[in-house]
């Protein structure tokens, strides 16, 4: 029972990155129309360059989280120079031509991590006032964790704010919904289109530097990663902001779980959510209407 | 010459390969309504859409206020002072009605116009009144009508493009509309520039018509010239009638 | 019937314009064999070292070319197509103790590919778009962690030590005898391709690429057209993964990865995916860079990157539609600056 716990609250943890990402992807489609495939090298790329910064060093709660926010602003700005320099092209594009360009970009921005970043494994300690243990009745639980499900409620709730009640939120809805009539109205819609790139990239880069002392950081974990938000954006549906919250926590809970009680078995969970959904309900979960089925 | 508030010289217009406007010369004084007719398919919307500055390839020079707009985005267009009214009205559906025009009111500011204020809008059209806080998609045709000319008229722009607006709208509210509209250039000095198939609308609201034929102007002067012709209203409108008799 | 026959100054005589027909358009369905029959008797005039490159190629430019199936013929996109060919090569190097025929081994793991491949359309039959193109890549992902799970399989290890065996009296460890023996087996398939490609299916493939709407209301029964297609695509890449493990000699784990799947997809575009023989030229190429210019760069992923976003951005119709583009570019400087705006 205590173990079971300890699994949930890990599980949670694990999928607050998830969430990071998955609703940065979905506010860049649901803005833009881009499936942006690269959206987890975002994620490896606020890792490594987290990693990088602190060199090690276990730094004092404020330090640490300044520098997660760096780590956010340099992936943003990757972000808008990737807009700018691949998906602007592609608006008029169909899904899958986005799908690919993407691709490409994701195995670029790989191949570059490696060269920047090299192939050793960098590990990133917790910060100092977390690096223990928190007793809840008597179940130990690692505290990082618990920060990192706060900052995940701390960010979303932000989140919800700037889309819902603020004059940025409001123009960011309004091209969403309709890029043309926005921009008839004055509205300037490219630069609300690097805005959100750039936030949705923040957000991913933020979700790696969180991530990483839970992680190790080094290659081969996008591949992971990036399929990983990628389903859970399936799951929850396309869109759906709600439904990236919800499938990340359940992916994170399905392989939290699933390490507890059939580690054999731990990375197949999402695989198994992924192909119920995809049969029952191809649109998603929280998705109405018919899956996107044109290309 | 120099006091059109909007000037079109010589405007070509083409989706992809097709030209859908020829040599187009068009103007708007300040204070004028003027009505674009021509049947389906024959420019209208093209043209306001060419002045906006949205979608089609275009060639020739278009001046509002005498500075030349032709090479503008669309958004630094509408912040000059163009409104657009669209065909299809799109509201934002999620978005209420006081969000829709607090969306423009935000912009207007910045450019340093002073913005309508709800009252002035309830004013003009005073439908307005009830409907501030209900969402974009729980309008009517009739009232989403009235939303997005409001919300094109917020900025206080200089002319605004009304893309057939009675089109699908019951008589009735069709005539409410009317009045509103022949107010505006009095009252808050915007002029308006008109595209519409309705031949009694344009003669209760405009001046001034032009006359479109498969992208080509085929008649340009005034409204009581036009409405007196039934010949030309034949020629150019697919107005339906019976040889040898005259539905006036 | 000689190729002489094609040179006339004159307008040809009805009769002779029939058998001019007649000609081109055998031509036409033995491009085939000839180009790899010409192909054939190039490369066996080269060193050994550069026999066994042009055998990778030929086996990469099968796998492209069932691939292509999916993404030209069906005009959607796969990224779990490494799996059949991973079934294939697993299903060799497992059976690599009973010394069986290879040619038997090869059409085997034909089959076995194909079979994966109709166990993923039964699974994946309601589907499309990118729910389908999801399930590709969930697919692919899946077979590679079996290869961890499953203890006979070996995971990160491979399955070293798979010998191609011996057909007709020839050893086919070497590689001069192995490349002929590849070169008859890709032949053959590629020829099935072109006979498929021009049949009654062929055209009621593309039919229902391009119009999926029109072609189901014509009556068109666009879910089982999908499902055949998928499977000829399963068999075929079978069939090279078999080829491959014959000649590699081992089976890893690494041709299962995600990120190969996506080198298929990108050999396809490169080469062109509309065109018959593109992707076997987009495998020669992608062989070619990956062996001569990126080998010992660990981050070649950059360039390969670049390279396929260049072809996304700029040539969607890859290298096979260059001849076209610049023919047009030809045409169109010729008409001279003063043309249209």
């Amino acid at each position: 029972m205590n173990q079971l716990l300890s699994a949930v609250i890990n599980g949670v943890a694990t999928g607050v990155p998830l969430f990071l990402v998955a609703s940065g992807f979905t506010l860049i489609y649901g803005v833009m129309g881009v499936l942006n495939f690269a959206h987890g090298a975002f994620f490896m790329f606020g890792a490594y360059c987290f990693a990088v910064m602190l060199a090690g060093q276990a730094l004092s709660l404020p330090l640490f989280l300044l520098y997660a926010l760096g780590a956010a602003a340099v992936i943003a700005v990757l972000g808008v120079l990737s807009e700018r320099l691949v998906f602007a092209r592609l608006y008029n594009s169909g899904h899958m031509i986005n799908l690919l360009a993407a691709y490409a970009l994701m195995l670029m921005l790989i191949g570059l991590s490696i060269l920047i970043f090299g192939t050793t494994t960098y590990h990133v300690p917790r910060p100092s006032p977390f690096r223990g243990a928190v007793h809840i009745g008597t179940v130990p639980v690692p505290a990082y964790n618990l920060f990192v499900i706060a900052a995940g409620l701390v960010v979303a709730a932000g989140l919800w704010f700037l889309l819902n009640k603020s004059g940025l939120g409001m123009k960011i809805r309004a091209v969403a919904h309709d890029r043309t009539t926005a921009r008839a109205l004055g509205v300037r819609a490219p630069l609300v289109g690097m805005g959100v790139f750039a936030l949705g990239c923040a957000l991913a880069g933020l979700a790696g530097a969180l991530d990483s002392p839970m992680i190790s950081v080094a290659q081969g974990m996008d591949a992971t990663f990036a399929i990983q938000f990628f389903v859970v954006v399936i799951i929850g549906g396309l869109g759906s902001t709600w439904g990236a919250l919800f499938a990340s926590l359940l992916v994170g809970l399905m392989e939290s779980l699933l390490v507890y009680y059939a580690p054999a078995w731990s990375q197949y969970g999402m695989y198994i959510l992924v192909v119920f959904v995809l049969l029952l309900r191809p649109q998603g979960l929280f998705v109405r209407g018919p899956a996107i089925t044109h290309s | 010459m120099s006091d059109h508030v909007l000037a079109l010289t010589g405007v070509n217009a083409w989706y992809g390969h097709a030209q859908a406007l020829f040599g187009l010369d068009l103007t708007v004084d300040a204070g004028q309504i003027v009505a674009l007719m021509g049947r389906n398919g024959a420019g209208k919307t093209t043209c306001l859409r060419s002045v906006m500055g949205i979608e089609a390839r275009r060639s020739g020079s278009v001046q509002l206020a005498g500075q030349p707009i032709e090479g503008l985005g669309v958004e630094a267009i509408a912040r000059r002072g163009v409104g657009w009214v669209p065909d299809d009205r799109r509201i934002f559906p999620t978005l209420t009605v006081r969000e829709n025009l607090q969306l423009v009111r935000g912009i207007a500011k910045r450019q340093g116009r002073q913005p309508m204020s709800v009252a002035e809008l309830v004013e003009v059209l005073p439908i307005m009144e009830r409907l501030i806080d209900r969402k974009g998609h729980a309008l009517s045709g009739g009232e989403q009508q009235a939303v997005t000319i409001a919300r094109a008229l917020v900025g206080r722009p200089q002319i605004l493009l009304l893309d057939e607006p009675t089109e699908g709208l019951a008589p009735v509210i069709v005539q409410g509309l009317a009045q509103s509209i022949a107010a505006l250039p009095e009252r808050h000095g915007v002029s308006i520039l008109l595209a519409e198939q309705n031949l009694s609308f344009v003669r209760d609201v405009a001046e001034r018509v032009y006359v479109l034929d498969i992208g080509r102007l085929v008649f340009a002067g005034d409204t009581a010239e036009f409405m007196e012709s039934p010949e030309l209203q034949e020629r150019y409108l697919a107005v339906a009638r019976s040889s040898g008799t005259n539905h006036g | 019937m000689s190729i002489d026959s094609l040179e006339t100054e004159t307008a040809p005589a009805p009769a002779r314009r029939d058998r001019v027909a007649w000609l081109a358009r055998s031509g036409e369905r033995f491009d085939v064999p000839v180009v790899l029959l010409l192909a054939g008797l190039v490369v066996a005039f080269f060193p050994t070292n550069l026999q066994f490159l042009a055998t990778t190629m030929l086996i990469y430019g099968l796998l492209a070319m069932s691939a292509n199936l999916i993404v030209g013929w069906l005009g959607t996109m796969t990224f779990g197509h490494a799996a059949f060919f991973g079934a294939g090569i697993y299903f060799v190097a497992l059976m690599k103790d009973f010394h069986l025929n290879p040619l038997l081994l090869v059409v085997s793991a034909g089959l076995v590919g194909a079979l994966f491949a109709a166990f993923f359309c039964v699974v994946t039959l309601r589907l499309s778009g990118i729910a389908f193109v999801m399930m590709t890549m969930v697919f692919g992902q899946v077979l590679y962690l079996l290869l961890f799970t499953i203890k006979a399989l070996h995971g990160d290890d491979g399955i070293p030590g798979v010998l191609p065996g011996s057909l007709f009296g020839f050893n086919l460890l070497l590689p001069k005898y192995f490349w002929w023996y590849a070169l008859a087996v890709v032949g053959v398939c590629l020829f099935v391709m072109r006979l498929i490609n021009r049949s009654t299916f062929g055209y009621a493939v593309l039919a229902s690429r391009d119009d999926p709407v029109r072609a189901a209301a014509l009556g068109l029964p666009t879910r089982s057209i999908r499902t055949r297609v998928v499977v000829l695509a399963g068999f075929f890449a079978g069939v090279a993964g078999a080829l491959f493990v014959q000649q590699q000699g081992i089976a890893s784990s690494d041709t299962l990865y995600w990120l190969n799947s996506g080198n298929i997809v990108l050999m396809c575009l490169v080469g062109g995916r509309g065109h018959f023989f593109g992707p076997m030229v987009g495998a020669v190429v992608f062989v070619w860079l990956n062996t001569q210019l990126f080998q010992g760069i660990n981050y070649a992923n950059l360039f390969i990157g670049l390279i396929f976003l260049v072809i996304v951005l700029a040539w969607p119709d890859g290298l096979s539609g260059l001849p076209g583009k610049t023919r047009g570019l030809i045409r169109r400087l010729r008409a001279g600056k003063g043309g249209r705006p």
